[in-house]
């Protein structure tokens, strides 16, 4: 007898355009102590089945068309909201992908622990209090007596997700739902958050759906997986079957997608060989003032984001820079491109000091170097038509005429692989992946030797990811440009990086050759980051 | 030339889907014929807006006199068509001298941020202290009455409100990521303020003015009741109000005949208000 029962659960959403078939009748069984993965990219209704579980849809335009939720006796789907409400956070528990904006800012923890246990369980303040202190102790949050009375921006990213699986466990639930925990979070906390969260499973005998788009952590934590696409379920089975041995053409597009093989052979120019420096980084350092804490301290205090980094660039090099947040990696690239201002050091690209050029001289400069944005939703100007993005993009490099420009935006199209009807769109009739595309479009116009890629492709999906890296290895070798690629993905490094550099603390704690980086680390540091990474998701020779 | 050629997208498709909106097309006509038959008016009005008739007193609507008289027997019709004159100009003039200053005002003011910002929000703060009323007293002494000191006296004050929600506005669209994009290209910076910042707080700049224009024609009558605009035998829908609401309980048509007037292009303005908002952003876009 399972836990959890759903049968053909089908969930559409009205929507003006017509119907959306979110889910489209999912059936699945809960085991007692059990972990059912379910993958899938985004949209494809993962998230909406278990929050249909819990009535945490908004309805409309969410409607349940059919099916069945069993648990413990009771149709979850069928329950009034007021019954259901004695379940939600007692006896099925869910963790949210963010633990930024799903803790009440203007709470201390403890008081957020502790109403849910008196609320739900009718516990004594007094019960309550220590039962929220051992949840915080068994989580691994040390003082919890103190850290009680901390508000949530005192406490890290990792940490707050520890609060948050303190809080879904508090009240001992019998199923617990993670909805990407560890997505927001480093690679180093994500495996101690998904070992924590194994652990407490066995411990409290609890049973987990566990959610994400990353197949490699699923298989890692999970003993059963379901395989999602576009609401329904293509394939389902033990996970070292799913992994090993995938059925379904979707699974196995999903597996191959995710990066963890070297270099394509064939992809790294000849003249990287060279070693003939095109830009070199000497001494870096960046600081920030950081504001004072008393109306009466004088004295400015500055947080130094990047200290003394010394790196170089080959004419046509992919390098790769690696490192957590507040690793300081981004600020480095936003210094290359001159958004933010350097502290010492010099950065030269051939004979160019980049890092002295001001005014005019520095505007007229710019289209040398170019960069491509995290997150494709936000470096598109909304209302700029592809047309009228790529024409002004074009036309920074002087005046053209119709023709002229009308045969050269043809031209980026085909490169970045955009149809010519995509022209007189604007950005959000587009997915992820093609804005991705714009946005490089963009960049390419300006014909730049220097293309700084600030995490690209993490917010994207993994098979788009795989679409938009081979994208950039091509241009790569088509314009002979040289890239800095930043990214905390070590899979999406070793792809597409020729060397690489680690970033720790706003310091470089190693660079050289990919492959040698990822075979033999030398500094303790990567070595972490690289274990960490392994023990997290089940690769291929991890059995 | 130039305008037609570095913004074309945006303003072609907001045309053709304001268009589209059959509450905004048809305020853009009230309005339309409602500024033609201000324009008209020395040569439409059925009498002359001084010719009074003592004799005749406060008449409600009849065959001759449409809209009825006023106590002193002048025509509501002809008042009301020769106010408009005063209320429109009034109203579109001083709101696009409040709208030029404070959007240009506001933007540069929130773009370039650091001290330039803060001189020139402190600025706006000492304005804001000074009172209106003394404002205009202080005006009417040093420049004696015209119309042309109405329209910089209300653009003077209606600017500042604009200024400070255009730059709030700013100030968040210029931490994203394609402004930052832009400054990568290496674009300057009037154009990346006028192709990048300025289409972006359009939505909250046209719902302002929208709610400007009514505010500045009843600002009018206030100024008039002060000796600054205009006065009787000229009439304007201010005044023509603030006479009425004096004797509703007599001769409510005196009333009724101007606000509702005054009305109907509030109306128009908020419905061409939000179609216009609606058709800059192409997020909103139904087809």
């Amino acid at each position: 007898m399972s836990l959890l029962h759903v049968e053909d659960l089908r969930v559409h959403f009205h929507t003006r355009n017509g119907i959306v078939k979110a889910v489209d009748g999912v059936s699945f069984d809960l085991e007692k102590g059990k972990t059912l993965g379910i993958v899938g990219e985004s949209g494809s209704g993962k998230s909406v089945t278990c929050y249909s579980l819990l009535g945490l849809l908004p309805t409309p335009p969410a409607r349940i068309e059919s099916g069945s939720a069993l648990f413990d006796g009771v149709d979850l789907l069928k329950v009034p909201e007021a019954t259901l409400r004695t379940y939600r956070g007692n006896r099925i528990a869910i963790i949210f992908q963010d633990p930024m904006t799903s803790l009440n800012p203007f709470m201390t923890i403890g008081a957020q622990l502790i109403e849910p246990l008196r609320i739900h369980m009718g516990m004594s303040r007094r019960a309550a209090t220590d039962r929220a202190m051992a949840a915080l102790r068994e989580v691994g949050i040390t003082e919890p007596q103190r850290r009680m009375c901390c508000y949530p921006h005192e406490f890290s990213g990792g940490m707050r997700q520890r609060v948050m699986i303190a809080m879904g466990l508090a009240t001992e639930p019998d199923i617990l739902i993670a909805d990407e925990p560890t997505t927001a979070l480093d690679v180093t906390i994500e495996a101690q958050i998904l070992e924590l969260i194994r652990k407490l499973q066995e411990s409290h005998g609890i049973a987990m759906i566990y959610i994400s788009h990353d197949l490699g952590i699923v298989a890692g934590i999970a003993d059963h997986v379901l395989v999602m696409q576009n609401g329904v379920v293509v394939e389902r089975g033990a996970k070292a079957e799913i992994f090993h041995r995938p059925q379904h053409p979707y699974t196995r597009k999903l597996i191959d997608s995710i990066p963890r093989s070297a270099k394509p052979a064939g992809s790294t120019l000849a003249e990287t060989q060279g070693g003939s420096d095109f830009l070199r980084i000497e001494e870096v350092r960046i600081s920030y003032p950081v504001a004072s804490e008393s109306l009466f301290d004088l004295h400015q205090r500055e947080y130094t984001a990047v200290d003394g980094v010394s790196l170089q660039l080959a004419k046509g090099e992919i390098l790769g820079l690696v490192g957590e947040s507040g690793s300081g990696k981004s600020t480095l690239a936003r210094a290359i491109v001159r958004l933010v201002d350097l502290k010492a050091g010099r950065i030269r690209m051939e004979e160019i000091l980049l890092s002295e050029l001001s005014g005019q001289q520095l505007n007229d400069t710019r289209p040398e170097f170019q960069m491509i944005f995290q997150d494709p939703y936000a470096s598109l100007n909304p209302r700029m038509t592809v047309q009228d993005c790529l024409a002004e993009a074009l036309e920074r490099r002087g005046r053209k005429d119709r023709k002229e420009l009308q045969a050269e935006i043809l031209a980026l199209l085909a490169d970045v692989e955009l149809l010519p009807e995509h022209l007189r769109k604007y950005p959000h009739e587009f997915s992820g992946g093609q804005r991705q595309r714009i946005a490089i479009a963009r960049a390419l116009a300006l014909k730049p030797k220097l293309m700084v890629a600030d995490e690209p492709v993490s917010a994207l999906d993994v098979t788009v990811q795989a679409q938009i890296l081979k994208l950039l290895l091509e241009l790569n070798r088509k314009y002979r440009m040289s890239m800095i690629f930043i990214s905390h993905d070590l899979g999406v490094i070793r792809y597409i990086a020729d060397r690489t550099a680690v970033l720790y603390q706003g310091k470089l704690v190693e660079c050289g050759p990919t492959e040698r980086i990822f075979n033999h680390p030398e500094h303790p540091y990567t070595q972490k980051l690289l274990s960490a990474v392994r023990t997290s998701r089940l690769l291929e020779g991890a059995e | 030339m130039d305008n037609a050629r570095s913004s074309p997208s945006l303003w072609k498709d907001a045309w053709r889907r304001l268009s589209r909106n059959r509450l905004a097309m048809l305020g853009l006509c009230v309005l339309t014929v409602m500024v033609s038959l201000a324009l008209l008016t020395p040569w439409i009005a059925p009498y002359s807006y001084s010719a009074q008739d003592l004799d005749l007193g406060a008449t409600p609507p009849s065959g001759a006199h449409w809209l009825g008289t006023d106590a002193f027997g002048r025509d509501l019709l002809t008042l009301i068509l020769y106010g408009s004159r005063v209320s429109l100009a009034v109203g579109f003039l001083a709101t696009a001298v409040a709208l030029t200053i404070g959007v240009l005002w506001g933007t540069v003011s929130g773009y370039a941020g650091g001290r330039t910002d803060a001189v020139m929000m402190r600025t706006v703060d000492i304005l804001y202290a000074l009172p209106f009323t003394i404002f205009i007293i202080l005006l009417m002494v040093i420049f004696g009455r015209n119309m042309f000191l109405l329209f910089m006296a209300i653009g003077a004050v209606e600017w500042l409100t604009m200024a400070r929600i255009v730059r709030g506005q700013v100030l968040g669209i210029r931490r994203q990521e394609y402004i930052e994009a832009a400054i990568v290209m290496g674009l300057p910076r009037s154009r990346i303020m006028y192709r990048h910042v300025l289409p972006n707080v359009l939505g909250v700049i046209i719902i302002y003015t929208t709610l400007t224009i009514p505010n500045v024609i009843l600002l009018e009558s206030f100024l008039s009741f002060l000796g600054l605009g205009i006065q009787p035998p000229q009439s304007s829908w201010g005044l023509l109000i603030s006479y009425g609401v004096e004797t509703m309980e007599e001769y409510p048509w005196l009333l009724f005949f101007p606000a509702a007037t005054l009305s109907l292009t509030l109306f128009s303005l908020n419905f061409l208000g939000d179609g216009l908002r609606d058709a800059l952003d192409p997020r909103a876009a139904t087809d």
